[in-house]
């Protein structure tokens, strides 16, 4: 059989299984030959992502997938007037032709008042090289790196479940009015769930960083086994208001969805931030700082935004006090603020797209905060949270998952059964007792941008409003 | 792409492979979406791409290209494949399927894709400005979005299948600001509105511009209306909350990738494991629940999978007891059942998962008007606003936009912020009254989410208002 493969102009040399993405000098070459036929007043947006996953299950591999996509959008203005196409081809005619439709979508719509022009060049602040390890990283690998994890987890008599991943993300920004910007990430995300076979127990530990070096799976693996083993026999709580611990994981799972209901101009705008009217006032104990940051490189750094602006760092809460909030062109206008480098992806509405997001560390171990609750619940993670309930307040509620225990006079005593909170996150930081030191990476699970890097958090009070027999 | 979707799998037979498939999926998209009459989204997507699965020594492997000339895509999925049998559990097996040789398309009377734009952005944009004009109005919003998928499928088995499937849908809502909360109203749905598998005719039938009245009034009217006290009450859910509440917690756990425990690591288990199949008694005797991917219309409805399975009706809940699972080639052989064409990828890209189809819940005798006479006291709960259930599918809460307490047959006094919350078979077991045939109608649910990477399914329930006893009620506040 003959073979494209490695034929195809531009793409890199890969093991059979290796990725064959596009390089820097190919797409922005591609972008600007593209452009300057274009007739003007054009943005192109290239996303190209390669991305190797290894699921797993009972200790298995099930499910391993090697992707390699790419999208174009091109943004075309006719005065205030914009539309936008996307192919998944760099080819010259096929991007001539998406200009081309972008062009007479936008000659159909109406005006954005608001809409002040595409940006010319930008300086950007540095950023990490990809790491070639996730790069070239091939699922002989990853099965490799799992297989003696399995037999650790036979050793317990449980099994592990969960993903494997390697992804590179690309973002080139170009446009007619000479902007040019390009942003190579990768990330190394593992998930491990640890399961009695049969049900019983289950312990969870995740992690993610930008080089697959600083991944430590045996640890991540033995965290989640560990938990699965003190999570058997769970007991009953009944439903209350109690002390709170959580972990990295369900911090993050919660803090996720406060760029999109509260940390924006547009939530603002409509009232559905409970920043909203508090700007300047305490918002949290002083114990609690939330910021976006492109740049830092503790997370997964992403620092242009879908314009092609480079990304500032917004802090939405500094110790305590409501600072700001995020803004593309649009909303900035509206609010009489400055844009922050936070537009959106092309085609996807009018609001700010805060990627980055950081709790700033405290100086807790969970273990310290353990010792300072006297009546209490640790959570590992949570489960299908949702916090549209009342966003004003931030009302969230979700399900304990993968490992909660009964905490009492400073002493984990014993494991419980799942429990589903309900809780104002606006009130719940006025009690924020104790930051951890510690932070972990979670990548978003839906797109190849976007990650929350927090670490575990105590609340002085949340309120648990049912439970379950498991 | 036939012949190079042939070639791939005759090369991958060649390699003496367990069972290997190749689908092209070619995915167009247009969304419009404007905000108190601006126009704020204005797109058209295309994606095309070949994605591969091959199964060897029981162990499967996934490789997917946008270059369609790549047939070293082949090989890749092959290699993937071969690593993955480096550290299986389980080999698969797949249960046995008639190879077809079929074409398919949705019927469409009016191709969305050839409306005109300037009359999409007229109706959107006059409906968010409408829905605008109210004095405590902070937004209103109407998008549209349409979706033209061309599949071509192949299999090492003989399968050749190419299907053309045209799905499209509308919503719009407003946003009240005042009296120290935010409220909103939405038309048909909440959450992007209805869908369907079909054309703009769909559109039209909403008649989105006779409703932004009523709409903006309601979001209104919801600042001043007073919080839901908390308390147990009878329930009418109306048909598409409904329609979420089969969605989350009868079509999520019968799907038997979730049940066999291979979606934990993100979607979780579920409660109806093999043992209760057949006996487990999951709701009242007025619960009959099917799945169904022929419905005219619905969401869920298409020719075959994307493992060239045909898509199937049949029972999944009779009469309150639990028979039936969504299943794959694989999960049927586990659980030695038929495959019911359940399978499906969200793009090229991305392995088929165990999806929904139609999962609907059967229309019962009550006429509406009955059953508002019927229930005294009984809260109406209308449209989502928040959801949320556990990872095995029991204890589940869901958030709605508004709510009114019955009295005299009459939606008498409305509340705001109502929530209500449950355990899956004991909620079920509470019904006992289904509202008739001609209160039934199928909704589409545009976002489900599974899977690692995560994909996005588009999705069917059919539903009528249907009563539920004794409900766990309170407001989020």
């Amino acid at each position: 059989m003959k073979t494209a493969a490695g034929k195809r102009a531009g793409t890199r040399a890969g093991g059979p299984a290796g990725h064959v993405g596009h390089g820097r000098d190919q797409v922005l070459a591609a972008l600007r030959e593209a452009l300057k036929a274009s007739g003007g007043d054009v943005e192109l947006v290239y996303i190209g992502q390669d991305c190797g996953t290894t699921r797993f299950a009972a200790s298995g591999i099930h499910q391993n997938m090697s992707e390699h996509g790419m999208s174009v959008s091109a943004r075309v203005a006719a005065g205030k007037k914009l539309g936008v196409a996307s192919t998944n081809s760099l080819a010259k005619a096929d991007l001539a032709a998406v200009i081309k439709q972008a062009r007479e979508i936008a000659g159909a719509a109406r005006p954005l008042p608001e809409f002040s022009g595409f940006p010319g060049p930008q300086d950007y602040g540095p950023a990490p090289h990809p790491d070639l390890a996730v790069v070239e990283q091939t699922p002989e690998q990853r099965a490799d790196a799992l297989k003696p994890l399995f037999a650790t987890a036979a050793k317990s008599k449980t099994e592990l479940h969960g993903a494997l991943i390697a992804r590179t993300s690309r973002i080139a920004v170009a446009n007619t009015e000479g902007l040019s910007a390009w942003h190579e990430g990768t990330v190394a995300d593992a998930q491990f769930i640890a399961m009695d076979p049969g049900g019983g127990g289950s312990g969870y530990a995740a992690g993610a960083e930008p080089r697959w070096a600083a991944m430590d799976l045996p640890t991540l693996a033995e965290t989640a086994i560990r938990k699965c083993v003190q999570s058997r026999k769970p007991k009953d709580l009944d439903p209350g208001t109690y002390e709170v611990i959580l972990e990295p994981a369900a911090v993050a799972e919660i803090f996720s969805w406060l760029p999109w209901i509260a940390f924006t101009g547009r939530s603002v705008e409509d009232g559905q931030s409970f920043l909203k009217d508090k700007f300047g006032q305490m918002v949290a104990t002083d114990a609690v700082t939330i910021y976006d940051d492109g740049l830092d490189s503790e997370g997964i750094p992403l620092p242009i935004d879908f314009e092609g602006r480079p990304k500032k760092s917004v802090y939405f809460v500094d110790r305590g006090v409501a600072r700001e909030v995020a803004h593309d062109v649009v909303s900035a206008a509206k609010a009489k603020a400055r844009p922050t480098g936070h537009a959106p992806f092309p085609g996807m509405g009018l609001t700010a797209m805060p990627l980055n997001l950081f709790v700033a560390p405290g100086m807790s171990s969970v273990e310290e905060m353990i010792a300072q609750t006297t009546r209490g619940v640790l959570v590992t993670r949570f489960h299908y949270l949702n916090g549209l309930l009342n966003p004003p307040v931030a009302l969230f509620t979700g399900m304990t998952r993968d490992g909660a225990f009964w905490v009492e006079d400073g002493k984990v005593r014993y494991p419980i059964k799942n429990m589903r909170f309900t809780q104002s996150i606006a009130r719940a930081l006025h009690g924020a007792e104790l930051v951890g030191r510690d932070r972990v990476i979670t990548p978003n699970t839906w797109s190849p941008f976007g990650s929350a890097c927090v670490p575990g958090m105590k609340f002085r009070e949340w309120t648990f409003s049912s439970k379950t027999d498991f | 792409m036939k012949p190079v979707l042939q070639e791939i799998v005759s090369h991958l037979k060649r390699r003496k492979v367990d069972y290997a498939d190749a689908r092209f999926v070619d995915a167009e998209d247009e969304t419009i979406a404007a905000r108190n009459g601006v126009l704020e989204a204005n797109s058209r997507s295309r994606s095309r791409g070949i994605g591969v699965r091959v199964l060897w020594k029981g162990s499967w492997g996934f490789a997917a290209t946008d270059n369609l000339a790549d047939l070293g895509v082949a090989d890749r999925a092959l290699a993937v494949a071969q690593a993955t049998h480096r550290a299986s559990a389980t080999p698969a097996r797949l249960a046995d399927v008639q190879p077809v040789k079929a074409s398919w398309k949705t019927p469409c009377q009016v191709d969305p894709f050839k409306v005109p734009l300037s009359k999409k952005i007229a109706l959107l944009a006059a409906v968010s400005e409408g829905l605008h004009k109210g004095k405590r109005i902070v937004s209103g919003n109407a998008s549209y979005t349409a979706y033209r998928t061309k599949k071509i499928f192949a299999s090492t088995e003989g399968a050749l299948i190419e299907q053309e499937i045209t799905e499209c849908g509308a919503g719009a809502v407003a946003v009240a600001a005042g009296n120290g909360t935010v409220q909103s109203r939405s038309y048909p749905n909440s959450h992007r509105g209805d869908f369907v598998t079909g054309g703009w005719e769909h559109i039209e039938a909403m008649r989105m511009q006779d409703h932004v009245e009523r709409v903006r009034d309601e979001a209104e009217q919801l600042l001043d209306a007073p919080d839901l006290p908390e308390g147990t009450y009878d329930l009418i859910l109306w048909g598409p909350q409904l329609a979420l509440q089969v969605h989350e917690s009868c079509g999520h756990p019968i799907e038997a990738d979730r049940v066999l425990g291979t979606e934990q690591s993100l979607a979780g288990g579920s409660f109806l494991q093999p043992d209760k199949l057949g006996k487990f008694k999951y709701g009242s005797g007025y619960v009959t629940i099917s799945l169904d991917g022929t419905i005219p219309g619905g969401l869920g409805s298409y020719g075959y999978d994307d493992e060239g399975v045909p898509t199937a009706r049949g029972p999944v809940i009779d009469g309150g007891v639990f028979v039936g699972y969504l299943t794959s080639r694989e999960t049927a052989a586990r659980l030695k059942l038929k495959p019911n064409g359940a399978m499906r990828a969200d793009s090229w890209s991305r392995i088929p998962l165990i999806r929904m189809m139609n999962i609907s819940l059967e229309p019962g005798n009550w006429e509406a008007d009955e059953l508002l006479a019927d229930s005294d006291g009984a809260i109406l709960l209308d449209i989502n606003k928040s959801w949320s259930i556990d990872d095995r599918r029991l204890n589940f809460q869901f958030g709605c936009e508004a709510a009114w307490q019955l009295k005299g047959g009459r939606r008498a006094k409305l509340f705001r912020n109502p929530i209500y919350s449950g355990m899956t078979p004991q909620f079920w077991g509470s019904c006992d009254a289904v509202c008739s045939k001609a209160h039934w109608r199928v909704w589409g649910v545009p976002n489900c989410g599974k899977g690692v990477p995560g994909q996005t399914a588009r999705v069917g329930h059919g539903a009528a208002p249907s009563r539920f006893r004794g409900i766990k009620m309170g407001a989020s506040k």
